[in-house]
């Protein structure tokens, strides 16, 4: 599914097992179902491998392992997210709907999920809180994390 | 037409540039430089004034004015270079970035009185304030983009009378408009190859010009030995249709012309004139075009393999390989056309040396060699911020003051020198300084300061401990300046050579100063790769250094466990680099290879699963979250499409030989 609609103000509500989060929807380029991910050696557990997406490479971090969650499921869909900085995938179990983003927005404290590489903010945009992923705070964890990796001594046999 | 003035602005200036770097390193002033900057200023004096950029016209021209001074006696300059240079820098400063910003849409001239009244400045300072000979007031803004009839004495230099050797008559092409403008770029293209040009209509800044050009064409009556290489600059251009001899003389239709002429052309006319073409193109089109090649031979091979899963398919087999050809012709032309020389480049280099000295109160030298090597816009702009922020490190802490050189017996004039080179498929750009070297005792102090020592002090090699450089955080540059901020650092070089697929190396003597090597792959076009397997993943390297793919069977005759490790004898005992302890994956116990490869950095023999396949593999780089650190450990460069339209995943031979190297030393055989 590709997002053609004017998303200014939107956002794009997806899942990983019961827990539910949004990404701004005008960072959204396409959601799609079943790709095919290509898993890279010694990859961290929440890097779920690349895809070529339009002639070009990007990474598709786990949602689930990002959020520390710990059920089992299909990750079934990819969200392709990019911004003036970067692109990336989420992989989640699915995407259900587009809510209005009221725009008020509070930074959500990391300790209160395991994963720590994902960042999130609360919004309102009715009756009741969504926890909204920020893109840029989440990828530069990540980008951060990769640039710490330890891989120990070099192995060759 | 803004589009057009901007990029020929943008070519004079950077020749202003280069010219003026090259004055700098010879810390001279010719007669010959003088002429050249004279006649940019006087070139983009006109184009602006037509275009009716009062601000950048009025600047220009009295830029003019001040190399009136020097123009007739270039010795005057002589012992006032610094200063004229200074002065040459603000106001190429204020053409260029008024020149960025022309095509934005919301684009306000900024005010030429400053860089004016500094103009002028100097203008007394060097004439005691007497009127400049042969200098105009400058033209009231209201007044343009009227043209400049004082102009003509000016001109007369290379305009004297009718009296010329060949007439030509050019027609531009139907609909190109800005005729006259486009017609008074031709004429300053042939500058150099003619002693005299008349043009008709003889003022092409009138504004009749045009109309003029288009019902009659544009008649040049030329004084010239050199007709031929008038001819291809005049065929060349895209808006030219046709150039007719109209003294008697044939026509020279546009095409034909072109290529029985350019072997004639000197090698280094070739480039010139590569370059004027190149400046006509927009950067962003080759791009694409490449691109889409890319996609083109990836989608190809994709087909290749499905055409050859067709029975009786022989006749489709044959119209694959001639499409495969075709594209890689394609495909090479179209790098050709995207490489720029790299003295196109340079000169930024020393602007930033030279403001660095001014700044630092230091005396330093920059010395550029390789400045002739063609290389690949994309890979010279990538290592651009890399180049400046080596550069800026070696002017700012490598390079010491004059009294601490001259106490330590050096030069006090310090020597950065910055070479390009070209190795086999690689190129090398080395940036080296005479300075203080890296203090290592610090460097570590640092690392162990930031908790990114991964062993005890005591056991990091001298090596190691330079390369504690390239990590985050731990770059020595820690005052700030005015090239600070950039958010470029040692472990961004790092990161940007290797996103290159190249690799970075660093030694450095204390007290006798440091040398940083930056070896990137100078083709990002496709290459011949074979395919196989390391447990689940699918790998590719080039088929180029393979010597042999033996099967276990046939290895074992030659394999032998030392210590634990597993040695093969080629034409040396080599040991085995086993990707599937890299890559921290199962080995099927049946399936494995050793792939022998050898190159002329070394040799390394490989421990693989089955080998799949080959193919032409356009590699595509690795998205930048996966940074530097997991590209160093597990040696790949990036990944391309595989022809079953899956990703596999490529990895760089350096680094397998390099790895292969590292094992043989720590088992002493």
């Amino acid at each position: 599914m590709e997002i053609n609609a004017d998303t200014k103000d939107l956002l794009l509500v997806i899942s990983s097992g019961k827990s539910r989060y949004a990404v701004a929807a005008e960072n959204v380029q396409e959601i799609i179902a079943s790709p095919d991910i290509t898993a890279l050696p010694r990859q961290p557990e929440y890097l779920r491998g690349i895809i070529s997406y339009k002639g070009d490479i990007i990474p598709v971090l786990s949602l689930r392992t990002l959020c520390g969650s710990n059920t089992e499921g299909g990750e079934a869909v990819c969200v392709i997210l990019r911004t003036d900085d970067f692109s990336m995938a989420l992989a989640a179990d699915g995407a259900r709907s587009l809510v209005n983003d009221s725009g008020q927005r509070m930074h959500a404290d990391d300790s209160l999920l395991d994963g720590g590489l994902l960042k999130l903010d609360f919004v309102m945009p009715g009756d009741s809180a969504i926890l909204v992923i920020d893109l840029q705070g989440t990828y530069h964890a990540a980008e951060k994390n990769f640039n710490s990796m330890d891989f120990g001594p070099d192995r060759i046999s | 037409m803004v589009e057009l003035y901007q990029r020929e602005t943008a070519r004079l200036m950077e020749e202003f540039d280069s010219k003026q770097a090259a004055a700098m390193q010879k810390n001279n002033l010719s007669a010959e430089d003088i002429n050249a900057f004279f006649r940019v200023a006087h070139t983009i004096k006109s184009s602006a004034a037509m275009m009716g950029l009062a601000d950048i016209s009025s600047c220009t021209h009295k830029m003019e004015d001040y190399l009136l001074i020097f123009r007739d006696d270039s010795k005057l300059a002589q012992g006032f270079e610094s200063r004229i240079f200074d002065l040459m820098y603000q106001f190429s400063d204020y053409v260029e970035n008024e020149n960025d910003r022309v095509s934005q849409e919301d684009f306000l001239p900024e005010s030429a009185d400053q860089i004016i009244a500094a103009i002028q400045a100097e203008i007394d300072y060097f004439t005691g304030g007497a009127a400049v000979s042969g200098s105009d007031e400058i033209q009231a803004a209201e007044e343009l983009p009227e043209p400049a009839v004082q102009e003509e004495e000016i001109e007369a230099e290379i305009i004297t009378d009718d009296g010329g050797d060949f007439i030509w008559r050019v027609t531009m092409r139907p609909n190109c408009q800005m005729e006259n403008v486009r017609a008074f770029m031709l004429v300053r293209r042939l500058e150099d190859l003619c002693s005299k040009i008349v043009t008709r209509p003889l003022n092409l800044e009138s504004p009749d010009a045009a109309a003029q050009i288009v019902k009659e064409g544009l008649v040049l009556t030329l004084c010239t030995t050199r007709e031929q290489e008038a001819l291809q600059q005049l065929s060349s251009s895209p808006y030219v249709l046709e150039v007719e001899d109209i003294s008697g003389g044939e026509t020279a239709k546009k095409p034909d012309s072109r290529g029985s002429e350019t072997a004639d052309a000197s090698d280094k006319e070739n480039v010139q004139s590569r370059q004027n073409k190149y400046s006509m193109i927009a950067w962003q089109h080759i791009m694409k075009i490449q691109n889409i090649i890319g996609e083109l031979i990836t989608a190809n091979t994709m087909l290749g393999a499905a055409i050859n899963e067709i029975d009786g398919g022989s006749a489709m087999k044959n119209e694959f390989q001639t499409m495969k050809r075709l594209f890689h012709e394609l495909e090479k032309i179209v790098a050709t056309v995207s490489m720029m020389p790299v003295s196109s480049v340079t000169p930024q280099y020393q602007r930033i040396i030279r403001d660095i000295a001014v700044r630092e109160g230091k005396q330093i030298r920059l010395r550029v060699s390789g400045g002739e090597l063609e290389v690949d816009r994309n890979i010279l702009d990538a290592l651009s911020n890399p180049i400046i922020h080596l550069l800026r490190n070696a002017a700012d802490h490598g390079i010491e003051d004059e009294d601490v050189r001259i106490a330590a017996g050096k030069d006090p004039c310090g020597t950065i020198t910055l070479k390009f080179r070209n190795m086999a498929d690689s190129l090398l750009v080395t940036v080296e300084d005479d300075g203080c070297g890296m203090d290592p005792d610090r460097l570590l102090k640092k690392a162990a300061e930031r908790g990114v020592l991964t062993k005890d002090e005591s056991q990091y090699t001298a090596d190691e401990i330079l390369e504690l450089a390239f990590l985050p955080g731990l770059s020595t540059n820690e005052q700030t300046n005015q090239y600070s901020g950039r958010g470029v650092g040692m472990d961004v070089v790092q990161n940007v050579v290797s996103s290159l697929g190249g690799t970075v190396s660093v030694s450095s003597t204390p007290g006798s100063g440091s040398s940083v090597i930056m070896d990137v792959p100078v083709s990002m076009t496709s290459s011949e790769c074979i395919r196989f397997a390391a447990g689940p993943y699918t790998c590719l390297i080039p088929i180029q250094p393979i010597v042999r793919i033996y099967s276990m069977q046939e290895a074992e005759n030659n394999m032998q466990t030392i210590d634990g490790r597993m040695w093969f004898q080629a034409d040396e005992m080599l040991p085995v680099v086993d990707l599937f302890a890299v890559f921290e994956t199962e080995m099927a116990e049946n399936n494995a290879r050793i792939i022998y490869i050898k190159d002329a950095k070394g040799s390394a023999a490989l421990l693989t699963g089955p080998v799949t396949g080959r193919q032409t593999a356009v590699e595509k780089p690795l998205p930048p979250l996966l940074g530097h650190i997991y590209r160093k450990n597990t040696g790949i460069v990036g990944c391309t499409i595989t022809e079953t339209g899956t990703l596999g995943i490529m990895l760089s031979t350096d680094w397998l030989i390099q790895m292969g190297r590292k094992g043989k030393s720590t088992n002493g055989n």
